[in-house]
């Protein structure tokens, strides 16, 4: 079985598909329960690796020729976690579990960085009800700790190790650096579309970006570099009629994310410069050092080129204040503030930020949301009529 | 059902109101305190630096039990804190929001705070103390167990790996202690904190083990509350020391006059998983007192004691090692007993024969609730032992629902009284 074949750009899709095409592709991709990517790449004989919010070095997985597959990205399914889980957790927790569950997704290994309490129970949970191996990776929290680098190429190590008890391969310092490379790529990829959402932001709504983006977690990079490389340049000569929107960062998707019909709401009254939705895709912010050891590099840019969120402590950078930054860098009106309901990380982070924005006198507004939402009337009247009260602020007598 | 251990409870209200009281000197002095969680608190190295420890999970359920709670969480609600977060948590910033005081006691600032990764929650929180008063805020990274089920052990490579990131993290904070403090570490000092706790811990363990013969001789939810808040406000100190011995030869005396006067009708021998519904600390342990229930076993003990209560032994020759490989295990075994509860419940109700198992889930805490439920399907799927799940809170009366509570805890002593009419084992 030939695992380079494409999965889905040039299999489902075209190659030569027009902008729209891919958008339309893209949107059923995420939308479909049946995963058809995965079993495609699982009929061909190929490996599985799922796993959770918010990062993981997919590279290491990939080197030893597993897809890797962010669980939770996908939009509009929910699950039925039954009896297994209490009321009082967010929705993704209960997505991934439900979707095994119901023998939707069939990873060959499960993979959790310990992000928040919810998650790290995951492990337990799975290796109760699924025969598949899971594996909790500790991420370091103390990054300033000189140690942590060190300490961090060991627990890389050891998913390593996991990996290649699944696939029989064992880890390959040079494949490791061809995959790296391949990732390198893709993470500039995804720069260059969100320097391009912010330039230009008329060019490219935030559902719209937010469909290239996710994408990514249910297909191998090389194919969702091909699909991005694709799509730039045609994004770069879209006709678009610039209108008049406010500029806005939104943040608190780090982790569950909205469902599209919510971000289409926020995206018809406002242009989002900048967000953190799947922001583990975009973690390191600068290319890996693809020459020395590649487990050293990663383990190296993790702790100290990497992007932020509310899960990972940065003893040097407070969230609010990186808020603050990210407005300002973006030249942005306002911020939308979301919270996926009952997360803990994220909803800590609403009173510092939402201070530090008043202090700053930048207006903000609170959408708190669920993944299986399906009702945005609310939300588009929230949102509309806040960016309507910055548009015409300026005109009231 | 059992004799009380008065002793033992009288000591623990002496010592506790005189660690409050320490605290509230401090805060009249002006002084401060290292804020420091019961999971991984780093008593021993803030007692060998002679470092006041303030440990607002305690204060936190004492509000709880006292009923000063919910104006703490109410006050943080209006300042804009989400319903849904750590109770805990958000007592504890109406708590600061209110200059730390509480109708009798007021609390000091922190010098320091330490966090070690045992619940990310405690992260945030911290957080919050940073952005109040800009204190040094020391995260200590404590690896967790990657496999459930097979933890690494000394020996292994993979804990020979956690155990140098803990070293080398243990003397990143053995050098703010004494940034802080102006002194150097005093190893004898410190070998002596880990050789308190060490007996501490024998003996604690040692009380753990008397319940899971019959007669049981305490109850593991309210004198077990009594044995932790000592447990951790004094680990390292003689007092505690002195305590715990105390508290064991009391037991044992009990389970002797147990032996000689055995009680008409045994106890339901219950096991305890989850936190404590503390608004309702004694009501709640009463709904199952009063119909013949006693607590013989608690995960809570477990995680609460920062994996204390398994009796690990320092070594106080070599005290920054020791301490380094003593915080990984304990912590990880705390972390073991909320997040692999459903693994060893099984193993847990046979080794304490408990005949019924009662699952407390809360909403604010998802670091021990989140997989409560599924633990009871996994016990149920081993075992015909009647389960319960309650879900209320540990600090918020406004999610206990005590009529909803006592309608389940009623039938499920109704199943337990058929099963030993009908001769169950
Ligand atoms: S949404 Fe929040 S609580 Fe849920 S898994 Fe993600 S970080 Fe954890
Ligand atoms: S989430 Fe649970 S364990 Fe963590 S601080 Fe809150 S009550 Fe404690």
């Amino acid at each position: 079985m030939n695992l380079n074949t494409p999965l889905y750009f040039g299999h489902a899709l075209p190659v030569d598909a027009s902008l729209e095409q891919i958008l339309n592709a893209c949107r059923e991709l995420l939308c479909d329960a049946t995963f058809p990517t995965l079993r495609l790449w699982q009929e061909r004989g190929g490996k599985v690796l799922g796993h959770f919010q918010v990062y993981l070095p997919e590279e290491i997985a990939h080197a030893a020729g597993m897809l890797t597959v962010k669980l939770g990205c996908t939009t509009g399914i929910t699950g039925q976690p039954g009896s297994h889980f209490g009321s009082y957790l967010c929705a993704v927790v209960k997505q991934v579990f439900s979707l095994v569950d119901e023998g939707r997704l069939k990873p060959d290994l499960f993979v959790v960085p310990s992000i928040c309490d919810a998650a790290r129970n995951l492990p337990a949970i799975w290796s109760r009800n699924f025969n598949t191996p899971c594996r909790m990776l500790y991420l370091p929290q103390n990054s300033a700790s000189p140690a942590a680098a060190r300490y961090l190429q060991q627990e890389y190590a050891g998913f390593a190790a996991v990996v290649s008890e699944v696939t029989g391969r064992p880890l390959d310092l040079e494949a490791l650096r061809r995959s790296a490379a391949v990732y390198n790529r893709n993470r500039h990829l995804l720069r260059v579309l969100q320097v391009l959402k912010s330039c230009e932001p008329w060019k490219l709504a935030l559902d719209e970006c937010y469909l290239l983006t996710a994408v990514g977690s249910l297909l191998p990079p090389e194919e969702h570099n091909h699909l991005l490389e694709q799509v730039i340049p045609q994004l770069a000569v879209r006709q678009c009629q610039q209108q008049d929107k406010i500029r806005v960062v939104l943040c608190g998707c780090f982790c569950e994310q909205p469902p599209l019909g919510m971000l289409e709401a926020i995206a018809r009254s406002c242009h989002v410069v900048s967000d953190d939705l799947l922001i583990g895709l975009r973690w390191l912010t600068d290319d890996l050092d693809v020459q020395g050891d590649p487990l050293a590099a990663l383990a190296h840019a993790y702790c100290s080129s990497s992007s932020w969120s509310p899960v990972q402590h940065d003893p040097h950078r407070q969230t609010a204040d990186l808020l603050l930054q990210q407005v300002k860098q973006q030249g942005a009106q306002a911020v939308i503030v979301t919270a996926p309901k009952m997360c803990e990380p994220g909803l800590d982070e609403l009173v510092p930020a939402l201070a530090a924005l008043t202090k700053a006198g930048i207006p903000s507004c609170v959408c708190e949301f669920e993944q299986g939402m399906t009702s945005f009337e609310l939300v588009e009247l929230q949102v509309e009529t806040f960016a309507e009260n910055i548009l015409y602020s300026g005109e009231l007598p | 059902m059992t004799f009380p251990a008065i002793r033992a409870k009288i000591e623990a209200t002496s010592l506790l109101e005189s660690w409050s009281e320490r605290l509230d000197q401090l805060a009249q002095q002006q002084r401060t305190a290292a804020y420091a969680f019961v999971m991984g608190s780093c008593a021993e190295l803030l007692a060998a630096f002679e470092i006041p420890l303030f440990l607002p999970e305690i204060n936190c359920l004492q509000t709880a039990i006292s009923g000063t709670a919910q104006g703490l969480l109410q006050h943080a609600e209006e300042q804009g804190y989400p319903s849904d977060i750590c109770n805990y948590l958000k007592a504890d910033v109406g708590l600061h929001l209110q200059g730390r005081r509480l109708p009798h006691k007021r609390l000091p600032a922190p010098c320091l705070a330490i966090a070690t990764t045992a619940c990310n929650t405690y992260i945030k929180w911290a957080e919050v103390w940073q952005r109040l008063y800009d204190m040094p805020l020391f995260v200590f990274d404590i690896p967790g167990t990657r496999n459930p089920g097979h933890p690494s052990q000394p020996g292994d490579p993979a804990f020979a790996a956690d155990l140098a990131y803990m070293i080398e993290q243990l003397r990143d904070l053995i050098s703010l202690c004494e940034r802080i403090t102006g002194r150097r570490l005093d190893p004898d000092r410190l070998s002596h904190a880990l050789d308190c706790t060490n007996r501490m811990s024998r003996d604690f363990n040692a009380i753990l083990k008397l319940n899971r013969q019959e007669p049981a001789c305490f109850d593991a939810v309210r004198q077990g509350g009594a044995y932790l808040g000592v447990f951790n406000a004094f680990r390292g100190t003689d007092a505690g020391v002195r305590y715990f011995s105390n508290a064991l030869e009391e037991l044992q005396q009990i389970r002797q006059r147990c032996l000689r006067e055995p009680v008409a009708e045994a106890p339901f021998r219950l096991l305890f998983a989850g936190l404590p519904c503390y608004p309702l600390y004694s009501r709640f342990i009463r709904m199952f007192s009063t119909q013949g229930g006693l607590f013989v076993s608690s995960t809570y003990l477990q995680f609460a004691s920062g994996g204390g209560c398994m009796g690990y032994q320092y070594d106080t020759k070599r005290p920054v090692e020791s301490f380094a490989e003593g915080l990984l295990l304990t912590t990880r075994e705390a972390m073991d007993s909320m997040f692999l509860a459903g693994d060893r419940l099984f193993e847990a109700q046979a080794a304490c024969r408990a005949d019924g198992v009662v699952f407390h889930g809360v909403k604010s805490c998802r670091t021990v609730s989140t997989g409560l439920a599924d633990a009871r399907l996994a016990l149920q799927s081993r075992s015909s032992i009647p389960t319960l799940l309650l879900e209320s809170d540990m600090m918020d009366r406004r999610l206990i629902s005590p009529a909803q509570m006592q309608n389940r805890i009623d039938a499920f002593f109704e199943t337990l009284r058929l099963r030993r009419k009908a001769g169950a084992p």
